[in-house]
This record gives C-alpha cells, sequence and structure tokens, in this order.
C-alpha cells in the first residue's frame, strides 16, 4: 500500500455554530429563567411580608440588635434625637407608634430603619444638619420606610436572591458571601417606588407635626452637592437621585399648599453627637 | 443594586468583550499557523499503529514528543461556566483542545525531523489549575508522543 498524504477538508471536532449566537441563547435563556424565578419569589415574599404578625418585627430585631448593639445608656444626643422622634409619633395612630432612635459614630451621613423598630442615625448626618425640621424629615422618613414594611420586604428578596446565588453558583461563590454579608446589614437599599413612598410619608408627617415644610428637602439638597456620580448612574442604580427627590418634594409641597416657616435650631447635644471622635 | 455593584458589571462586561476579541483574534492566528504547518508535514505520517509488519527496514526509532499549554480566554471560561448550568455540549471548550491536540502532534513532528513516519501515536491531556482554587484559570495541557522511525534506504 503507497502512502499518499492528503490534506483533510473540514473540522469535525469543532461545531460549525457561532460562538457569539451560543452567547446570546446561553445568557438569554438564563437571565429570563432566573428573573421569572425572582420576580416570583420576590412577589411571594412582598404578600408574606404584608401579612406577618407586627410581633414578627420584635423577634426579628433581636438578630439585628447583635450589630448595632445597644448602649447601656442612652446619650444625651440620643434623648434628644428620640425626643424629636417622640413628637412625630404623636402624628401616628396609637398602634404604630414604639420607634426608638440610635446614633451610630460613622462618618457617613446615612438614616436607616432597623427590624424591631429602631432608626439607627449615623453620627455624621447630625453635624451636618441645619435644623432640627431637616432631622426630623428624615426621622419621618424613615418611620415611612416602616408603615410600608420596606425593611422586612427587602430582607425577603435577599433571601430570594441569596437562595437562587447558592444554587446556581455554589455556597462558596464570592457573589453568595457578599449577599450573605449584606443579608443581616440594614443599611437597605429600596427602589425608586419605596423611597417616593417614604418621602411622601415623611413629608405629610412633617407638615402635621410642624405644622409646615420647611427643612423637608435639606437633607437632600445636601447629599445632592456632595454626589459623586452623574445623574443617570441613579437610573442603573434603582433609587432615584437626589435631584428627583428634592423636585417632586418640592412639587408636593406646593400642589398641597404647605406652609414654610421659621426652621427650628438644632440643639447643642445633637450636634456634640457628630463632633465626638471615638 | 448598589453604584459599586454598576461599575463591577461594567467591569465583567469589559473582561468579556476583552476575552472575546483578543481569544478570537489569538485563535484565528493560531489555526492559520496549525494549518500552514500541518500542510509542510503533510508527507510524515503519524499513525496509532503499535508495530511494523516488516522490522527489517528500519533503520533507526526514537521517542518523539510534543506538548502545548493553552489557557482559556474569559469569554470561554463564562460561556462555559453558562453551559454548566444548563448543560449540553461545551462548544466554546472544542476549540481549544482542537487547537491543543493539533499543535501538540505539529510539534511531536518537528521534533521527528528526518524521520520518515511516526507509529504508535498516543495524545495525553492534563489540566493546569488548582484544585481548591475555583477562581484558576482553566489551562489545558495535550501531550503528543510515538516512536519515530527512520527506513532503511
Amino acid at each position: 500500500m503507497k502512502y499518499e498524504p492528503k490534506e483533510t477538508g473540514g473540522n469535525v471536532n469543532v461545531s460549525p455554530r457561532s460562538p457569539i449566537k451560543e452567547f446570546f441563547i446561553l445568557v438569554g435563556g438564563i437571565l429570563g429563567v432566573a428573573l421569572a424565578v425572582y420576580v416570583i419569589l420576590g412577589i411571594a415574599a412582598e404578600l408574606i411580608v404584608s401579612r406577618l404578625p407586627p410581633d414578627f418585627e420584635t423577634k426579628l430585631g433581636a438578630v439585628y440588635s447583635r450589630a448595632y448593639p445597644e448602649a447601656k445608656q442612652r446619650t444625651e444626643a440620643e434623648t434628644c434625637l428620640q425626643k424629636i422622634l417622640d413628637r412625630l409619633q404623636e402624628g401616628l395612630p396609637p398602634g404604630q407608634r414604639g420607634y426608638r432612635a440610635r446614633i451610630v459614630q460613622s462618618g457617613k451621613a446615612n438614616a436607616f430603619a432597623v427590624p424591631g423598630k429602631n432608626i439607627v442615625v449615623y453620627s455624621q448626618l447630625l453635624k451636618e444638619a441645619g435644623s432640627e425640621n431637616e432631622i426630623a424629615m428624615v426621622l419621618a422618613h424613615e418611620i415611612g420606610h416602616f408603615v410600608n414594611r420596606d425593611h422586612l420586604k427587602v430582607l425577603g428578596r435577599r433571601i430570594v436572591l441569596l437562595s437562587m446565588s447558592m444554587a446556581v453558583l455554589g455556597g462558596d461563590n464570592a457573589v453568595t458571601g457578599m449577599l450573605q454579608n449584606s443579608l443581616f446589614a440594614a443599611e437597605s437599599k429600596f427602589s425608586q417606588k419605596q423611597e417616593r413612598f417614604a418621602d411622601e410619608f415623611g413629608l405629610r408627617l412633617l407638615n402635621a407635626t410642624y405644622g409646615h415644610a420647611a427643612g423637608a428637602v435639606d437633607f437632600f439638597e445636601r447629599q445632592e452637592t456632595k454626589q459623586k456620580y452623574p445623574n443617570f448612574a441613579f437610573f442603573f442604580a434603582g433609587h432615584p437621585s437626589h435631584k428627583d427627590r428634592i423636585n417632586i418634594l418640592k412639587k408636593l409641597i406646593n400642589e398641597r399648599g404647605y406652609k414654610i416657616k421659621d426652621k427650628i435650631p438644632v440643639d447643642s447635644k445633637i450636634k456634640a453627637a457628630g463632633v465626638r471622635s471615638f | 443594586m448598589d453604584i459599586s455593584n454598576v461599575v463591577n458589571l461594567i467591569i465583567f462586561i469589559f473582561l468579556v468583550a476583552l476575552g472575546y476579541f483578543a481569544g478570537t483574534a489569538a485563535e484565528k492566528k493560531h489555526y492559520r499557523s496549525i494549518k500552514e504547518r500541518e500542510k509542510k508535514f503533510l508527507g510524515m505520517p503519524a499513525v496509532t499503529i503499535e508495530k511494523a509488519e516488516d522490522e527489517s527496514g528500519i533503520a533507526d526509532a526514537r521517542l518523539v514528543c510534543g506538548s502545548v499549554v493553552v489557557s482559556v480566554d474569559y469569554y470561554k471560561r463564562f460561556l462555559a461556566a453558562l453551559r454548566n448550568i444548563a448543560g449540553g455540549e461545551v462548544m466554546s471548550y472544542e476549540t481549544l483542545l482542537d487547537r491543543g491536540r493539533r499543535e501538540a502532534v505539529l510539534r511531536m513532528k518537528e521534533s521527528a525531523a528526518g524521520a520518515d513516519m511516526i507509529v504508535n501515536m498516543r495524545l495525553e491531556t492534563a489540566t493546569i489549575s488548582g484544585k481548591a482554587n475555583r477562581k484558576a484559570v482553566g489551562t489545558v495541557e495535550v501531550m503528543a508522543y510515538g516512536t519515530a522511525i527512520t527506513l532503511k534506504r
């Protein structure tokens, strides 16, 4: 037998399909399924949350108290802050009261709702605040999140996301680890709708308590000047830009004919909380 | 979603795109070189037969081997990871292994310069990546070895 070398045409070991097409089929299919599961389970979580008994919130609060341990004694600043919160609470139905204000030392100007009816305010926010009305608006906004049970809804969605990530990527994945950490972090990120609801609720409560709406936009205006990202970035981030929130609040104040009167200066004891370092 | 997550997503998309364009360019270049060299070595058959029928015609026999290590790009790895979820043919790794096998055979032939043919050719593959570390880059070694035979003139 004589050997005659010849070239083989084509390549049976490589699929003729385009890798780009493969990419879109896979990404589209998997994202579609994941999105459907997330939306369905997310809706289920929200439905459950709105039907949870009120004392469930108290039990859940115990889990969070480890992350934000309460000082044995309230500081003077906390007592003063609680007074502002109590004044706001008078405008709420008796069953909905019982919120507690806590100050945590931090360089970030932020405040958030922690399960268990606790409102944590970072010291930097108090240091920067220009008036009592501004602080009251922030507190009223957080009460709005409680009333809408946003913090629990976010928790429900996070559990859904975490279980999906664990199922798909495995338990020792970086993404799963990040989600696990964020599960018990109280600094929740709410949706645009939830923020708008809390803003509107806060504005209404502020006006009902003080008889006018001065200071309602002060906090957001201060944040806007410090803003690092362009406004369009917030579209992708899911929460509204400060500018949008200011505009909506101003529109609401106009529409409802809320008055703007003199602001109450911040109590020096509250200011002191922001200056203290540790 | 946090803004830092958006940044992470952009970085990820950038890496996938970079993997796609750089990987495709490298692959095309490699295939061109493979085809060219395969043509050059067409006269040196490499067969899997174990023993020549008539050993009296053999002047010289020696072991030759060629090995190559090829790495997968970010895009291919991402595609394979998606395939892991859905199941099915891992298309993105096919070209990687095909290139590895053909390159290894070519290097084996290059090392057998002067011989008439290679018999008893075998191909081996090994993955080079830490088992414990899931983030390790998917890299494959392909080795081809055989007996290079020179016939009596």
